[in-house]
């Protein structure tokens, strides 16, 4: 049994242009402890997929079918105080803008002290105790008087580590980090993806780690999604899905990338670009940009389904 | 000949100051000595404020450099009046990171690609016919020209402004993280496309990118800047296995890399003692010596010191104390 189970999540956007289906027919699991990368270019629906399972959709969207099953129980039946209690403590997620995440007018210390206090009531004093402990922990310089100032007068790579303090404060059992480092530098985000590491391990949680970066997928996670177009399109062990990509997609999206290899010729690259999430294409979402296309691919919408052992691909030209 | 030579260029922005009180200056450029020859692509390399944005903008005048000079095909340009500076203007060319903001959201495509022709005097027929051709040679088509850029995708909007920095046929473009916030199977697109560029029209780059998986792919030579410096330059391949400066190995070890065989590689630098801590330093303080030297695992007293000059030997040249005694290659 899996830690977290998504039956056909549907999540559609009704804005005056139509309706967007972000996350259209979502199937997917996640293991306890395991990290988890859902990978995917702008607009592929990953962000709401994150926001999906912690019911944080924002307006005007709406999660309109399908089940989150999290230790069992269904989030999607939840009503808001039951939600409460799984926020933060059970799931917990961090964003790519840490300075939109923070409150500018309260200091550090106090908003990392809210999550003791708000979930287990421990009184003020203790839980900024608590939260200077935590900064500690996340390898902030100075956290006694990093906990007294305010989030401006921090970088973005401090910003980022306060937020994992609050996340972790908790100790949940998920996290769902959606492009953590994307808004760092290459060297703050390699120490910010070895301090989670660390910290995963420390509490035992499981981590889904959306992302569009290649080599975060490859170094960070243990099983991979791709997503297109608001489905899932392939899924599986890390290395299995890097190294013998088996969706047309993944292919073309990985042989895309320079390698040491491609100095300075034409790079394969996916013609076209990705659909517009209100006028879909019929049948697979990719076919209009599929070199491996059949007369079936406009017709029908191919399944996830296992062609290799824990390896899950949705292509009628595969398997 | 070099076709764009720098001689210790300085950038210096005041910051804070008022009536009374004197500024403080934050040194985004500092002294660069940096040379590009005709034909080839350079890459420039650094994390976010290293200053290799504001370095494009000053050696284009864009922005007025505080000290040293700028010779743009053995002419110097520095002090030039903008009216005459003019008919070098038109040999240089400049695309940004964010294609949206960089395009006039009221004109349609048409008129952006026209408006460098129309600035340098072209004819309206010259004009109407360059311009027809160009849309078609980014790989968008004629129907495009009458749309407005929001009606556009970003990779589509990236044609256009390379469209418009190419009409009138420069011999060097700067190249602003081009790629950076356009999607995985768009860049390899637009990358494509500027290779093609390059080839049909002999230009010489400077590409511009925080991404070095990009700039490898791209470049002949590679820069390397940090803190308004350059700590190392050398060939791509230099670069990225002859590895001299600490600050090259630590952006090499901290860069998430797809392939099993590059990391098996990072082991190697973790060995050899490249470590990865700190983050990069504030632009009006920098530290004294060496601007590395607090996040350098192999600093000795004289890097705290002493700064160190850009030299080496034959092509590749290096500003470390210690380049040569340690090793930090692959």
């Amino acid at each position: 049994m899996g830690l977290l189970q998504i039956k056909d999540l549907r999540t559609y956007f009704f804005t005056s242009r139509g309706k967007v289906r972000a996350v259209d027919g979502v199937d997917l699991s996640l293991y306890e402890r395991e990290v988890l990368a859902v990978v995917g270019e702008t607009g592929c629906g990953k962000s709401t997929l994150g926001l999906s399972i912690i019911r944080l959709v924002p307006y005007p969207g709406r999660i309109v079918g399908g089940e989150i099953f999290f230790k069992g129980k269904d989030l999607l039946k939840m009503d808001e105080s039951e939600l409460r209690e799984i926020r933060g403590k059970e799931i917990a997620m961090i964003f790519q803008n840490p300075s939109k995440a923070l409150n500018p007018v309260y200091k550090v210390g106090y908003q990392i002290a809210e999550m003791p206090r708000y979930h287990l009531g421990v009184p003020m004093k203790r839980a900024w105790g608590l939260a200077v402990d935590l900064l500690r922990k996340v390898k902030i310089p100075d956290p006694e008087v990093k906990a007294s100032s305010y989030p401006h007068s921090l970088s973005g790579g401090m910003k980022q580590r306060s937020l994992i303090a609050m996340m972790i404060s908790l100790k949940p059992s998920l996290l769902i980090a959606d492009e953590p480092t994307t808004a760092l530098d290459v060297t703050v985000q390699a120490q910010i993806m070895d301090l989670l590491k660390e910290i995963r391990e420390e509490v035992g949680m499981a981590v889904m780690l959306i992302t569009h970066n290649i080599g975060l997928v490859a170094e960070e996670s243990d099983r991979v999604a791709v997503m297109y177009a608001g489905k899932i399109v392939e899924v599986g062990a890390t290395p299995d899905v890097l190294e013998d990509p088996l969706h047309p997609y993944t292919r073309g999206l990985l042989s895309s990338l320079p390698s040491r290899r491609s100095r300075k010729e034409r790079l394969p690259s996916i013609p076209g670009s990705v659909p517009d999430l209100i006028n879909l294409p019929s049948g697979c979402r990719f076919h209009p940009r599929c070199p491996y296309k059949l007369d079936i691919c406009d017709k029908e919408e191919p399944k996830l389904s296992e062609v290799k052992r824990g390896h899950l691909v949705s292509c009628f030209a595969v398997g | 000949m070099d076709l764009l030579r720098l001689d210790d260029l300085r950038k210096y922005f005041p910051v804070g100051g008022g009536i009374l009180r004197k500024p403080s200056f934050l040194r985004a450029v500092d002294g660069i000595n940096l040379s590009v020859t005709r034909g080839e692509t350079l890459g420039l390399v650094g994390e976010s404020g290293s200053g290799k944005s504001t370095l494009a903008l000053t050696a284009l005048k864009l922005y007025e450099p505080t000290s040293g000079r700028i010779i743009f095909d053995g002419v110097d340009v520095t002090g030039m009046k903008e009216s005459e500076f003019k008919k070098f203007r038109k040999k240089l060319g400049i695309v940004f990171q964010d294609p949206y903001s960089s395009l006039n959201p009221r004109s349609r495509v048409k008129d952006i690609i026209a408006r460098p022709m129309k600035v340098h005097g072209y004819g309206d027929e010259e004009i109407d016919r360059i311009v027809k051709e160009v849309i078609v040679e980014v790989g968008l088509s004629i129907e495009h020209l009458e749309r407005f850029p929001h009606q556009l995708s970003g990779g589509q909007q990236q044609r256009v402004a390379i469209a418009r920095a190419i009409v009138t046929k420069p011999d060097l473009i700067f190249l602003d993280e081009p790629t950076s916030s356009l999607d995985i199977s768009v860049q390899s697109q637009i990358l494509n496309l500027l290779l093609d560029l390059q080839q049909n029209y002999r230009m010489t780059y400077v590409f511009i990118t925080h991404d070095l998986l990009t700039v490898r792919h791209i470049s002949d030579r590679i820069a390397v800047m940090y803190a308004g410096k350059i700590m190392e330059l050398a060939t791509t391949e230099e670069i990225f296995y002859e590895t001299m400066h600490p600050y090259t190995a630590t952006l090499l070890l901290s860069l998430p890399v797809p392939d099993v065989e590059s990391r098996v590689q990072k082991d190697v630098l973790i060995k050899k003692g490249v470590k990865v801590y700190g983050e990069p330093p504030n632009l009006i303080n920098p530290p004294k010596g060496c601007r590395f030297h607090p996040r350098c695992p192999f600093s000795i007293d004289l890097c705290e010191r002493e700064e160190p000059e850009l030299k080496g030997i034959g092509s590749h040249l290096v500003a470390c104390h210690r380049a040569g005694e340690i090793d930090v290659r692959l």
